[in-house]
């Protein structure tokens, strides 16, 4: 099969006469905000994805990459879109060196296959997401979950990945080395940009060890307060933590480590706590708990990831519940302190209550130099109100845009400022 | 965007008014006598530029950079000038920002563990600041006492430290920026992830082409609870760098692991009392920090996992004194190259952990074959290599054989799917290497980037990429020119 288009034929055609079979209507299950594609493209090879993504732009057709689907919540109501790129078929391990602590994946790899290669060498990759969710969905996304707190910013476990561009060549970015300076760190340019530049097709990523010990207790406190409070003790305590979240009025202390640092943790914990009913979960228990939390999504009609500086979380939720009483909707809190990141779920609303909230809530984080992205919302509430809000530094991010996707092939209208 | 100035255009009168204006009077330098300080950074290429403006704020930053293209000059941005790849140096002339006046930090807020600096901090002032609060600034630069931290941003700087912390870019949660057109933006924030692009991420490392950043947001750690540093001590570099490979994969990560090969020992010991036994053919130089009781556990672990890669003596310290004299014996040990050789030249390259005992066998053939020594103190736990050539200038011929050997290195490292630098930077040294890594389309891309922060061709030129408008002259031949004339200081 050609793994270029000649131009003089139309849309469907040319993606045929790339991948064949791999090509299918679009169908309502690759709608993005109730906008359905024609066509949904399965690529094999990055060859075959590069040459779909050139003669899509080509013919200024208008593409969606998909991994898993996870995240197709998040963004504007697309403006534009004929197909759905799915990333799905390219899902090989390229290279995995645990003595190197790195490992490489094609971007359709799913995080549960590729958590399965790395605990056969008690390694894991520390970026939070369901098991079904691909690695490239999980850095063309970009936000991380409450391991954060003790391993950081998906980005900084990316050393190198390939990028495919919409005039049909790959790129390189970064490399296979755990540090690297040579050039401009493109990796960072692919890490959250929700594919509007490139598509993500190889990654290169930094893995850890998993802690010799872990476990998870849960507190109920009278008050979504006190928990606050408990979770920012241990947190400046310095235990030996994983993450600590707060769901309203529980508390959740992801302990991990060495076994001796965990059982001291487990001591001093206990103080915090104090009287109140905890719970213990060990293994495959705990870690379906966390898993969970990713799954919360499913009861809400909207959602709001809100990102402040960890002083600004008690009065950011106090915000939330103020806001959306008053709106008459409902709201259920997740927060990490450590990080300053708390998910709001919204229920009970109408449209204009939940696009009333978002705007006052927006508006207070940004007053405390945090930020509010809205995860997830019907295409009702996505046409009042802006997902990502306003950043100082569009007109410089519509030139990038400008200088890698000129005809807004990719995700036209879903990102920040309607790039 | 000015593209076709000439970039030997001679400085007007007018032009050095103009910049009086915009910073002050006692803040332009533009006599030659004035200048010639500024026409080296801490590598072997040096150019003089043709005027040095002291901004004190970011609206003169923006002014100067706006002046200095109008008339057609190239901008040049300079922290401490202490960079290793000639990121500092006026390849073409022109006007070198220097960023050293401002120097004030803005705000350590302990309870959001994260400091505002101006770039002309130095980065071991802003760690002092952060004492009092239980707090310091992780990357760890050689240079620390001198090098400012707008550098570190520009060059995404490391250090022995940056194994289990990370390099500079891990540490930035936001900046505030002059672009190459002279507007005033803002990347990132206080929370490190704000929405859209992380234009903040492309900033670090871009090595002074994309912008000069005026304000830093950066991340701070607590302190940790405690630490311990091990020496172990190897009869040969090849037990040594298998002894590296063998602590990762038993899945412990330092907070550093750094090798000191045997050359650097001798020298070392001749020039201070740190302990390490003469005849040793490597020492590793190995901290961990945590929580008491994880890194007692570590430590024991370590030591057990160096005995069985055939370590002679596995040293543990404690106390504070006792450590940091472990410790002089790394950070004294560039300075005491010197009593091997009259010169030397430290390159920078990085290769996977794994292929260490390999790589570094080559390295020393290498060194065999040119008949240089070659020293090798390095953060081993990163793959990140600093082989330094020993030679003598006053040989004829030697420069251009050191040059040789280092890229012979260099292509070593890509050839074992490494990289050709790990935290110095591209600059001007290693532009002709680029291509070895990168595509046609990789620099496309990069040129791209480049493009949408308006970046252009008299903005810190000759930079990174391996072809730029008048750089041809920046060859190698006026290299060899400038390293016959240098002291032995403008090597390291």
């Amino acid at each position: 099969m050609s793994t270029t288009a000649p131009s003089d034929i139309g849309l469907e055609e040319a993606l045929r006469s790339v991948i064949g079979d791999g090509l299918t209507s679009g169908g309502d299950e690759h709608a993005v905000d109730g906008v359905v594609p024609s066509l949904a493209a399965s690529p094999a090879s990055v060859d075959a994805l590069s040459a779909i993504l050139r003669a899509s732009s080509e013919r200024n057709a208008a593409v969606i990459p998909w991994g898993a689907g996870f995240h197709m919540s998040l963004g504007n109501v697309p403006t534009r879109y004929d197909v759905a790129l799915k990333t799905t078929k390219l899902n090989r391990l390229v290279e995995y060196e645990p003595a190197d602590l790195t490992v490489t994946v094609e971007a359709g790899m799913t995080l549960g296959r590729l958590s399965q290669h790395l605990l056969e060498h008690r390694q894991f990759l520390p970026i939070d997401g369901p098991d079904e969710a691909t690695i490239g969905g999980l850095l063309a996304v970009g936000l991380g979950g409450p391991s954060q707190q003790a391993y950081g910013f998906p980005r900084d476990w990316l050393l190198g990945c390939k990028i495919a561009l919409v005039d049909g060549t790959v790129v390189r970015a970064g490399g296979r080395v755990v540090k690297n300076v040579a050039g401009y760190d493109m990796t960072r340019m692919a890490v959250g940009s929700l594919g509007t530049l490139g598509v993500i097709v190889e990654a290169t990523l930094k893995v850890a060890p998993v802690p010799a010990a872990q476990e998870t207790h849960l507190a109920a406190y009278a008050e979504a307060s006190d928990a606050l409070e408990a979770a920012r003790t241990a947190t400046r305590a310095g235990l030996a933590l994983r993450a600590v979240a707060v769901l309203e009025k529980q508390g959740a202390f992801w302990l991990a480590g060495s076994s001796t640092a965990v059982e001291r943790s487990r001591e001093e914990l206990r103080d915090l706590t104090g009287d109140t009913e905890a719970r213990r979960l060990d293994g495959q228990a705990a870690d379906r708990w966390w898993a969970s939390l990713d799954r919360l999504d499913a009861t809400s009609d909207v959602t709001v990831r809100v990102s402040v500086p960890p002083s600004e979380v008690a009065a950011m939720l106090l915000a939330l519940a103020a806001s959306t009483e008053s709106a008459g909707t409902s709201v259920k809190r997740v927060a990490v302190p450590a990080v300053g990141v708390i998910i709001g779920r919204l229920t009970g609303g109408a449209a204009d209550s939940y696009a009333d909230v978002i705007e006052w809530v927006r508006r207070d984080a940004v007053s405390r130099g945090g930020s509010l992205i809205v995860t997830k919302a019907s295409q009702d509430v996505k046409d009042r109100v802006d997902v990502w809000g306003d950043s100082p530094a569009l007109p410089l991010m519509r030139s990038l845009k400008q200088e890698f996707d000129p005809n807004a092939t990719l995700n036209p209208g879903r990102f920040v400022g309607g790039i | 965007m000015n593209a076709n100035a000439s970039p030997a255009k001679a400085l007007e009168k007018s032009v050095v008014r103009q910049l009086e204006r915009a910073v002050g009077k006692d803040s332009v330098l533009w006599r030659p006598e004035e200048v010639l300080a500024f026409e080296y950074d801490g590598t072997i290429e040096r150019a003089m530029p043709q005027a040095v403006a002291f901004p004190n704020t970011a609206h003169q930053v923006a002014e100067v950079v706006r002046i200095a293209l109008d008339a057609g000059l190239p901008v040049v941005p300079r922290g401490a000038g202490t960079g290793l790849s000639g990121g500092a140096v006026a390849a073409l002339g022109g006007v070198v920002v220097a960023l050293t006046r401002m120097k004030r930090i803005l705000e350590i807020d302990a309870e959001n563990q994260l400091a505002v600096v101006e770039p002309g901090v130095v980065n071991l002032e802003l760690s002092k600041a952060a004492e009092p609060h239980g707090l310091y600034y992780a990357p760890d630069p050689s240079s620390q006492r001198v090098c400012t931290l707008g550098g570190n941003v520009a060059e995404n700087a490391g250090g022995p430290h940056c194994l289990a912390y990370g390099v500079t870019t891990n540490h930035v949660l936001g900046l505030e920026v002059v672009t190459p057109t002279g507007d005033i933006v803002e990347l990132g924030g206080r929370t490190g992830q704000t929405p859209g692009y992380d234009l903040r991420g492309l900033f670090v490392g871009s090595e002074g082409t994309l912008g000069i950043a005026t304000k830093i947001v950066l991340r701070l750690l607590p302190r940790s609870e405690a630490t311990r540093t091990l020496l172990a001590i190897f009869d040969t570099v090849d037990e040594a760098s298998e002894a590296v490979s063998a602590i990762i994969g038993h899945g412990i990560v330092p907070s550093a692991l750094e090798m000191i090969d045997h050359h650097v020992i001798k020298a070392v010991v001749q020039a201070m009392d740190v302990g390490y036994p003469d005849d040793a053919g490597a020492v590793l130089l190995i901290e961990v920090d945590g929580l008491r009781e994880a890194v007692i556990e570590e430590a024991i672990e370590i030591k057990e996992v160096c005995a069985a890669e055939g370590a002679r003596e596995v040293r543990v310290a404690e106390e504070a004194a006792e450590r940091e004299r472990l410790w002089a014996g790394r950070k004294g040990s560039i300075s005491a190259l010197g009593r091997l050789a009259p010169n030397y030249y430290v390159l920078d390259g990085v290769v996977p952990r794994t292929k260490l005992p390999d790589v570094l066998r080559e390295v020393y053939k290498l060194g065999e074959q040119y008949g240089f020594p070659i020293a090798n103190v390095f953060h081993a736990g990163d793959g990140n290599l600093h082989p330094n050539v020993l030679f003598d200038e006053r040989i004829p011929g030697e420069t251009a054989r050191v040059l040789e050997v280092g890229a012979k290195i260099m292509r070593l490292c890509v050839d074992a799917g490494g990289t050709i630098t790990g935290e110095h930077g591209v600059g001007l040294e290693k532009r002709s290497f680029m291509e070895w890594i990168f595509s046609e389309a990789d620099f496309a891309a990069m040129a791209n980037v480049k493009a949408a922060f308006g970046g252009n061709d008299l903005y810190n030129p000759c930079k990174i990429f391996p072809t730029g408008k008048g750089c041809g002259e920046v060859t190698q031949t006026k290299i060899e020119h400038v390293m016959k004339q240098a002291g032995p200081d403008a090597y390291i």
